[in-house]
């Protein structure tokens, strides 16, 4: 940094000499940090470094000019070092020729900039400001903060079905809307449908467990998760049910950690025999006597069921796989 | 004894089977009561909540949001500071849990994980609606041959 503004000062001599040997001095630094700058590059960056090229003389020219101007602005001519730039203008800045307000994609702007201006040859990286706009932090801030939602919205666009024509943010907002109360009519609906076919089911649901569970179970990691979150299920619904399960519940878990026994013996997964463990324990006295209990309970699963302690606090938030 | 056809369902988030793995077993449970119907519904809406939250990433707002709201069953309780954030998104953040004390960015990111999971529940008990009536179709038909 402070050799380019050492550079900008004896740009104020007019004579082309010295211009020429700051240019060239300029140029190595550059051509140093060019590698440097690549590694360091950022999701938005477009580092543009062209050859060294004549028109070089023009741009110092310009920015012999307008250096004293610039150096008032603190730093707008900053060119990007990508060390020394700091968190707070991470991305790069552009010296705009035209203070247009085109879009952030910084490789466009290396294209149209040089309209109102002597032909800016940019062979260097340029730390990008907009001109005549405020360089301060805030302001660059906000281009983060404004360039994260745009990604996020696309993003989003791709998620949402039939978004591809919308291209404003109010629209776009619209659909997500409409979209997420859609998904959430849906669930209610379906939770109905699914509350009307239970009765008379006779649980053929747990045959589905097994192509999710042999997912869960494949990957080593997911498995172990998987038994500490079975340690602390988090059943918070078991309240209200409390009662029927005092009644049924025990049968249930039984049967459950009957068969899991039965077919984790046959399972070549190993893992979940240490699991197993506890809820042999548990359950060791009232197998046989309620084991016929529900027989229609084919727990294909080969993940242990814990059953609840009565007075299970469902307080475990930290879920994760 | 048994002759029934069983189906697996395919798990439509395969890099998450947990949502799955969770929903059936709340909706197993939810099987053996006997509540009435439209407690059952609850429950199971709760339940589909519930799986979602609890497969999602630890570091989801809203995630955090769904299970407090489902846990103390108030409904929706917005906390005090919150109701100050008023532009463009209102509508977004009420729909999405906790949604309330977020900034934009935040709130979208939120909004993408939300939405991915809704759909894989929505996709879960699609699944399970088809795959039981198909099943009990096909359990009436053998009940009717056995007759």
């Amino acid at each position: 940094m402070q050799e380019i503004l050492q550079c900008l000062n004896p740009c104020s001599s007019a004579s082309n000499l010295s211009v020429l040997e700051r240019q060239r001095a300029r140029l190595q630094r550059q051509q140093s940090f060019e590698s440097m700058n690549e590694i360091n590059n950022l999701s938005f960056d477009n580092l543009i470094s062209l050859p060294i090229s004549p028109q070089n003389l023009q741009t110092d020219q310009y920015f012999c000019s307008d250096s004293s101007l610039k150096n008032k602005k603190g730093g707008s001519l900053r060119k990007r070092k990508a060390p020394t730039v700091n968190s707070g203008e991470e991305e790069e800045k552009e010296k705009k020729m035209k203070p247009d307000d085109k879009p952030e994609k910084f490789k466009e702007s290396g294209a149209e900039a040089e309209t109102a201006a002597p032909p800016l040859k940019r062979d260097f990286i340029h730390v990008r400001a907009r001109r005549g706009q405020a360089t301060d932090s805030h302001s660059l801030a906000e281009r983060v903060r404004r360039e994260r939602i745009s990604e996020r919205m696309k993003y989003l666009q791709g998620l949402v079905p039939g978004c591809n024509k919308i291209t404003g943010k109010a629209g776009m907002l619209d659909e997500i809307i409409n979209y997420v109360q859609s998904l959430q009519r849906q669930v209610e609906f379906l939770s109905m449908k699914l509350a009307t076919v239970n009765p008379w089911i006779d649980f053929n649901i747990d045959s589905f467990l097994p192509k999710e569970v042999n997912l869960a179970c494949n990957p080593s990691i997911p498995t172990v998760s998987v038994s500490t979150e079975l340690v602390e299920p988090n059943y918070f619904k078991m309240n209200p049910m409390h009662q029927m399960a005092t009644s049924c519940g025990l049968n249930i878990d039984v049967n459950f950690s009957d068969l899991v026994i039965r077919q984790s013996l046959s399972s070549p997964l190993t893992v979940h025999d240490t699991f197993l463990d506890p809820s042999f324990n548990v359950h060791s006295s009232s197998w046989d006597a309620n084991s016929q209990n529900i027989c229609d309970l084919e727990f294909h699963d080969q993940l242990p069921l814990q059953s609840l302690p009565d007075g299970y606090s469902p307080y475990n938030l930290k879920m994760e796989m | 004894m048994n002759s029934k056809k069983k189906r697996t369902i395919a798990n439509p988030n395969p890099r998450n089977p947990m949502q799955a793995f969770h929903f059936l077993r709340s909706l197993s449970r939810i099987n053996l009561s006997t509540a009435p119907f439209h407690k059952r519904c609850r429950a199971i809406r709760r339940a589909a909540y519930a799986s979602m939250a609890r497969s999602a990433s630890p570091n989801r707002a809203w995630s955090h949001a769904v299970l407090y709201h489902l846990h103390r069953r108030r409904h929706r309780p917005v906390p005090e500071q919150a109701r100050c954030k008023t532009d463009e998104n209102d509508a977004l953040r009420r729909l999405l849990p906790g949604g309330e004390a977020m900034d934009t960015c935040r709130l979208l990111e939120e909004t993408i994980d939300y939405v991915q999971r809704l759909r894989t529940q929505v996709k879960l008990m699609q699944e399970i609606v088809d795959s039981v009536k198909d099943d009990a179709v096909h359990e009436e038909k053998r009940q009717k041959e056995e007759i």
